[in-house]
C-alpha cells in the first residue's frame, strides 16, 4: 500500500477539489435532466437472463427497513410476479449484526443471495462478490450520486449498488429556543454558540438537557469530520492511513465529551444502537438538541407530526464550511459465493428503481442516492430535508467500519472518554491498536 | 329480479300454487333441494368438527415440535455461554483475563446482541463485551437471573427485565462461573435487545401456515417476540392461551376470539430449556379454508344442479301442461259445438293416448248427436203426425158425430111437438149416435194412454201387451213375472210399460220372431225386464246413435228412457241368433235425479219404431 500526501496544504486542495468535482457531477446530472418521477414509475422491464428455473432469493435487509413498513415485501411480492419462478424471501436483522451474520454465513458456506450493508466495508473485508460487469450491462452508473457509487466501491471495484443516502443534521425543538430566547439555530451556526446555547437549554433541575448525545462511531465521526478531523485517510485504491489521534479528533471529541461532562447532556448508555436514544428523549421533551439523521426526521413527523422541529446543518466549526458532517449510506451487495448473483442484482434493480426508491423516501424516511434527490421540489423543497441535502455535497465518507478491529478500538475509545477518560489518551490507545493492526494485516495500511 | 318483482312474483306464485308447475315445484324440487341443502349442510358442520379437532390437534402439535426445536437452539446459546465459563481463563475470576477471553472469542458471541457481561460472585459487573461503561459496576446482584443462577448452580434463563438507563427490555441467559475447584465465581450472562428481535430470528425459522404466527412469551405472559414487531414488548398474560401456559398447563390447544372477533386456533407448548411459552396460531378461516373451498364448487354445483333440475322439471311440466292446456281448449271447442276439433298426435305416450281418446270421444259425441238430432226430427214430426192426426180424427169422426148429433137434436126438437113418434125414434138414433161417439172418444183416449195400465196395473198392462201381440201376429208370447209391482211409482210403471212396449213393436216390425220371452223382475232394488226373441236378430252397432241414424228410433228411444229413469238398457243380438233387451232400472229413483216432466211423458204418444 503507497502512503497518502500528508501535508496539510495539499490535503485542503484535495478537498476543495473532491468538493469541486461531487459538485460538478451533480450538475452534470441536472442537466442531464434527471428529475424524479412525480408519481411511482413502472418496475424495470422483464430481463429474459432470469430464466424458468425455479430460484429461492434469499434476500438479509436492515430491520429498520423492513419492520415498520412493508414496502420491501411487497415489492418481493411483485418481483415473484414478474418472475413466477423466483421466490423472495426477506430477513430482517438489526443492520449492525449483518457484517457478523454474513460472516458466519459465509464460513459455513451458505451465504444469503442479497445483503444490505455499507457495500465498501463489506468489500474491503472479502464479503462481496464484484459487480463491475453487471453495471456496465446496467448502464444506470448516471443515475445514482457520485459519492454514493464511491460508497460501493474497493480499489475502484464496484460490488453493490446504493440503496440510501443520509447525512448527520442538527436537530431542535423550537419551543425550548423560543422559551429560553434563543435564536433558532441555522447555517452560520457556531460550535461555541452551540455549547453557549446547550448549556442555557439545561435546566437546573435536570428535567431537560441542551443536548443528547450518542457513542455510536459513525455519529461521533460526523462531529469530528466537522471539525476537520478525521479517521482514515486515503483511498482504497491508493491505500488508507488510521488517523484515530488526529489533533482535530482529539479536539472535537474533547469538546464533545465535555459537553455531556459539563451536564449539558445525559450521559449516552453506550448500548448497541444508542443512537436511538436521543431521539427518544428529544420526543419525550427531555433534550432540546441532537444530532440526527433524515430517517430521525421522517420518524419524529411519523410520530408527531406537530413536533416544534426544526433542522439545520451541524455547528461550524473553525475547520470551516469544508469540512462538514459524515456520509452515510447502505447498498445491496451479493455475498461472495452466492449462487444467484444474476436474479440478485436484477432485484437490486427493482429495490433502486424509482418506483420503490420514492416510495422508500415518501414511507420509510430513507432517502435514494440517486442523482434527482437534491433537484426535484418533493425533497429540495422540503425545509426540513434540506440541511441533509446541502451537507450531501461536503459530507465525508467513513471507511473505519472496513476494518472492525480498529473501529471497536476507536468505539472503546469514545465510550471511555464519554465516561471521563481523556480523549487524547483514549485515541492514542485506538491509533496504537490501528497502528498494531496496520503492521499485522496484509491488506490493511 | 327486482326487489318489487319479488312480492309479486310469491303472490302469483301463490295465487297459482294448485297450478301443477308449482306443484312440481313444491313437490318435486323443493323437496330435492331441502334435501339436497340439508346434506350439505350436515356434511359441512361434520367437516367442521373434525377439522376443529385436526386444527386444534396439528396447532398443538406445530407447537410442541416448534417448542422443541426452539428450546434446541436456545440451549445452543447455553451451550456457547457454558463452553466460555469452563475455559480457565475464565472461570479464574480475573476480569482482565475474563476481558481478553470473551474479546478473543467474539465471533462466538455475535448472536448475544446486548452483549456479553461476567457478574462476579457479588453479582457485580466486572466485564463488559463489547465494552460498556455504562454497566461496569453496576450491581446486578438482585437480578434473579442472578440469584436463581447462583443457587442452582445451573443456566437460567430470564423473563424479560429492564435494563438500566432508558429501560430498553432485555432477555438475559445466564451460566454459572465454577471454579476448577467448585467454587462460584460468578455468572456469565449472554443478554438480547427484545427490539433486536434476534430470538425471533429462531422463531420465523419455524414453519406456520400462511396466515399464521408463532410468538413467545416469557413466564410473565410478556411478548418476547412476535412477527408484529409493534407487540413486542406486551403483556399477553390475559389471552387465553397465554394465561393456560401461566397457569401450569403445560401444553394445549384452544380456539379462541382474536383482537379483531376472528376465531383462531391457538397451540401452545412450553419451551423447556426456557420456561417460556411458544404460542402458534392461525385464523380459523384459514383452517376451514381448504373445507370451504372444497365445499364451494359442490355447493355451487348443487345449486347449478338444483336449478337445471328446476329448468327440466318445468320443461317437462311444460311438456305435459300444453297439450293438457291445449286439450281444454279444444274441449271448449267441442263444448261449442265445433266436433271438427283433432287433439295431434302428442309426443308422450299417455297424452298421445289421451288425445286418441279425446278424438274418439268428439267423434262419439258428433255422431251421438247427428242422432240425436235426427231422433228429435223423427219425434217431431211424429208428433206433427199425431197432432195431425187427432186433429183429423177429431175433424173427421168427433166432431162430425157432434155436429150430427146437434142436427139431430135440432131435428127431434122441431119433431117433438108435431111428430112425437118421429121424434122419439130421432132421440133412440141420437142415442146411439151418442154412444158410437163415446165409444169413438173412448177409443181415441184409450189410443192416447195405456188405460188397462191405469185400470189394471203394469203386471196385466204387460200381459195385455203380450196378449195383443200374440193374437195380432200370432207368435208365441210367454210372459214371467218375479216379485211384485206394487209400490212402484207410476212414472217407474209407465217407464217400464213403454219400453216392453218398445221392444215388443221392434219385434213385430223387425224380428220375424215366432216365439217372445218377456220376463219382469221386481226386485228389492232394481227393477229389471228382459225381451227375447228367436228372430232373426241384426248386428248391434257399437254405438247407439247409429240406430238413429240407421233410422232405428225405437231401440234408441228404449235406451233413452231406461236413462232417463237412471237405468240402462243393453241390447244383445247376432245376425241369426235373436235379440235380446234388457232394462235394468233402479226401483227408486235417487231424489238427485231430475227427469223429463212425467207428465209429458206420461202424456206422450206412442213412439214409432
Amino acid at each position: 500500500m503507497r502512503s497518502s500526501p500528508t501535508h496539510p496544504s495539499l490535503w485542503a486542495l484535495m478537498r476543495v477539489c473532491m468538493v469541486l468535482l461531487v459538485a460538478a457531477q451533480v450538475l452534470t446530472a441536472c442537466a442531464r435532466g434527471q428529475t424524479v418521477p412525480e408519481a411511482p414509475g413502472k418496475p424495470p422491464p422483464l430481463n429474459p437472463i432470469i430464466g424458468d428455473e425455479p430460484v429461492t432469493l434469499e434476500v438479509w435487509l436492515s430491520l429498520d427497513f423492513v419492520a415498520p413498513d412493508p414496502l420491501f415485501e411487497e415489492m418481493a411480492e411483485d418481483f415473484e410476479r414478474a418472475y413466477p419462478n423466483v421466490t423472495v424471501n426477506i430477513h430482517g436483522f438489526v443492520y449492525e449484526s449483518i457484517p457478523g451474520k454474513v460472516r458466519a454465513a459465509l464460513q459455513v458456506g451458505n451465504p444469503p443471495d442479497l445483503v444490505q450493508a455499507h457495500v465498501a466495508a463489506m468489500a474491503a473485508q472479502d464479503l462481496a462478490e464484484p459487480m463491475d460487469n453487471l453495471w456496465a450491462e446496467w448502464g444506470a452508473e448516471d443515475n445514482f450520486l457520485p459519492q454514493a457509487i464511491d460508497e460501493v466501491t474497493w480499489n475502484k471495484v464496484k460490488y453493490g449498488v446504493p440503496l440510501d443516502i443520509y447525512t448527520l443534521v442538527l436537530i431542535y425543538n423550537k419551543d425550548h429556543f423560543d422559551e429560553a430566547g434563543l435564536a433558532y439555530p441555522d447555517a452560520g451556526y457556531t460550535w461555541m454558540q452551540f455549547a453557549e446555547d446547550a448549556a442555557t437549554l439545561t435546566l437546573p433541575d435536570g428535567s431537560r438537557y441542551g443536548l443528547g448525545f450518542t457513542v455510536e462511531p459513525w455519529y461521533v465521526f460526523a462531529w469530528l469530520a466537522e471539525a476537520g478531523g478525521d479517521v482514515v485517510r486515503g483511498d482504497s485504491f491508493l491505500g488508507y492511513r488510521f488517523t484515530l489521534d488526529d489533533a482535530n479528533n482529539i479536539e472535537g471529541l474533547r469538546f464533545l465529551t465535555s459537553m455531556a461532562q459539563n451536564g449539558y447532556g445525559p450521559l449516552p448508555t453506550s448500548r448497541p444502537r444508542d443512537y436511538e436514544d436521543p431521539r427518544k428523549l428529544f420526543l419525550n421533551d427531555q433534550i432540546s438538541m441532537f444530532f440526527g439523521t433524515p430517517g430521525d426526521i421522517h420518524r419524529i413527523r411519523t410520530q408527531s407530526p406537530d413536533f416544534p422541529m426544526g433542522v439545520t446543518e451541524l455547528p461550524q466549526t473553525p475547520a470551516g464550511a469544508g469540512a462538514a458532517s459524515a456520509l452515510g449510506t447502505t447498498g445491496l451487495f451479493v455475498p461472495r459465493g452466492s449462487r444467484n448473483r444474476q436474479i440478485a442484482f436484477e432485484f437490486i434493480k427493482w429495490a433502486t428503481s424509482d418506483r420503490y426508491a420514492l416510495e422508500m423516501a415518501r414511507r420509510l424516511g430513507r432517502y435514494p442516492a440517486r442523482t434527482w434527490l437534491q433537484t426535484t421540489p418533493h425533497f429540495a423543497g422540503d425545509a426540513m430535508l434540506k440541511p441533509f441535502l446541502t451537507q450531501l455535497n461536503a459530507a465525508r465518507p467513513y471507511r473505519l467500519d472496513a476494518f472492525p478491529e480498529v473501529e471497536r478500538a476507536y468505539a472503546d475509545a469514545i465510550k471511555a472518554a464519554f465516561y471521563g477518560a481523556d480523549p487524547a489518551d483514549v485515541l492514542q490507545a485506538a491509533q496504537e491498536v490501528a497502528d498494531e493492526f496496520s503492521q499485522q494485516s496484509a491488506s490493511g495500511p | 329480479m327486482s326487489e318489487e318483482a319479488s312480492p309479486n312474483f310469491l303472490i302469483r306464485l301463490y295465487q297459482r300454487r294448485d297450478s301443477l308447475r308449482v306443484q312440481a315445484l313444491l313437490f318435486t324440487v323443493l323437496p330435492l333441494a331441502i334435501l339436497l341443502g340439508v346434506a350439505v349442510a350436515a356434511v359441512f358442520f361434520v367437516y367442521q368438527q373434525v377439522a376443529e379437532q385436526l386444527a386444534l390437534s396439528r396447532d398443538q402439535e406445530l407447537a410442541r415440535v416448534s417448542a422443541d426445536r426452539l428450546s434446541e437452539n436456545m440451549a445452543h446459546f447455553v451451550l456457547i455461554l457454558t463452553t466460555l465459563s469452563n475455559l480457565d481463563i475464565v472461570s479464574s475470576g480475573d476480569p482482565t483475563l475474563q476481558k481478553n477471553a470473551l474479546t478473543q472469542t467474539g465471533d462466538l458471541l455475535i448472536d448475544f446482541d446486548g452483549g456479553v457481561i461476567v457478574l462476579n460472585p457479588e453479582g457485580i459487573v466486572t466485564v463488559t463485551e463489547p465494552y460498556r461503561p455504562d454497566l461496569q459496576g453496576q450491581d446486578f446482584s438482585d437480578r434473579p437471573y442472578f440469584q436463581q443462577t447462583r443457587q442452582i448452580r445451573t443456566f437460567t434463563f430470564s423473563d424479560i427485565v429492564q435494563e438500566p438507563g432508558p429501560g430498553e427490555d432485555i432477555i438475559v441467559v445466564a451460566v454459572p462461573i465454577i471454579s476448577q475447584d467448585g467454587s462460584f465465581q460468578g455468572v456469565l450472562a449472554g443478554r438480547f435487545y427484545l427490539q433486536f428481535q434476534r430470538i425471533g430470528e429462531e422463531i420465523r425459522k419455524l414453519h406456520t401456515s400462511e396466515l399464521g404466527e408463532a410468538y413467545l412469551i416469557d413466564r410473565n405472559g410478556r411478548v418476547i417476540y412476535h412477527p408484529d414487531y409493534s407487540l413486542i414488548g406486551a403483556d399477553f398474560s390475559q389471552r387465553v392461551s397465554v394465561s393456560s401456559v401461566m397457569q401450569g398447563e403445560g401444553e394445549g390447544a384452544v380456539i379462541t376470539e382474536g383482537p379483531g372477533g376472528q376465531r383462531q386456533v391457538v397451540g401452545y407448548d412450553v419451551v423447556e430449556v426456557t420456561g417460556w411459552a411458544l404460542v402458534v396460531q392461525e385464523p380459523w378461516a384459514e383452517v376451514v379454508a381448504p373445507a370451504v373451498n372444497t365445499l364451494r364448487p359442490i355447493i355451487i354445483g348443487l345449486l347449478a344442479a338444483v336449478a337445471l333440475l328446476t329448468v327440466i322439471v318445468l320443461l317437462a311440466v311444460q311438456r305435459v301442461t300444453s297439450p293438457i292446456t291445449q286439450m281444454a281448449a279444444y274441449s271448449r271447442q267441442v263444448a261449442a259445438g265445433n266436433y271438427a276439433v283433432q287433439a295431434p298426435p302428442y309426443p308422450i305416450a299417455e297424452l298421445r293416448h289421451m288425445g286418441n281418446a279425446f278424438n274418439e270421444m268428439v267423434k262419439q259425441i258428433s255422431r251421438y248427436q247427428a242422432g240425436l238430432r235426427q231422433y228429435v226430427a223423427a219425434i217431431t214430426n211424429t208428433q206433427e203426425e199425431e197432432r195431425r192426426r187427432i186433429a183429423r180424427d177429431l175433424h173427421d169422426d168427433t166432431t162430425q158425430s157432434l155436429i150430427a148429433i146437434g142436427q139431430r137434436v135440432e131435428l127431434a126438437r122441431d119433431m117433438i111437438d108435431e111428430t112425437p113418434q118421429e121424434a122419439t125414434e130421432q132421440l133412440s138414433d141420437l142415442r146411439k149416435m151418442i154412444t158410437r161417439t163415446i165409444n169413438s172418444v173412448r177409443q181415441f183416449s184409450r189410443d192416447l194412454r195405456p188405460t188397462t195400465l191405469e185400470d189394471l196395473g203394469l203386471v196385466a198392462a204387460l200381459q195385455h201387451l203380450v196378449n195383443t201381440l200374440s193374437h195380432q201376429d200370432n207368435m208365441e208370447v210367454s210372459l214371467s213375472v218375479e216379485g211384485t209391482a206394487e209400490g212402484l211409482l207410476p212414472d217407474m210403471e209407465i217407464a217400464v210399460y213403454r219400453i216392453v212396449q218398445e221392444a215388443l213393436t221392434n219385434i213385430r216390425k223387425h224380428a220375424r220372431a215366432s216365439h217372445v220371452q218377456l220376463q219382469a223382475q221386481f226386485l228389492p232394488q232394481l227393477v229389471i225386464v228382459t225381451v227375447r226373441d228367436n228372430g232373426i236378430g241384426f248386428k248391434v252397432p257399437q254405438e247407439m246413435a247409429e240406430l238413429a241414424n240407421q233410422g232405428n228410433f225405437g231401440l234408441m228411444g228404449l235406451k233413452e228412457r231406461a236413462q232417463l229413469f237412471g237405468g240402462q238398457a243393453t241390447i244383445t243380438s247376432q245376425p241369426g241368433q235373436g235379440t235380446e233387451v234388457q232394462a235394468v232400472l233402479p226401483r227408486y229413483l235417487h231424489p238427485s235425479q231430475s227427469l223429463a216432466s212425467p207428465t209429458a211423458e206420461d202424456s206422450s204418444q206412442e213412439r214409432p219404431s
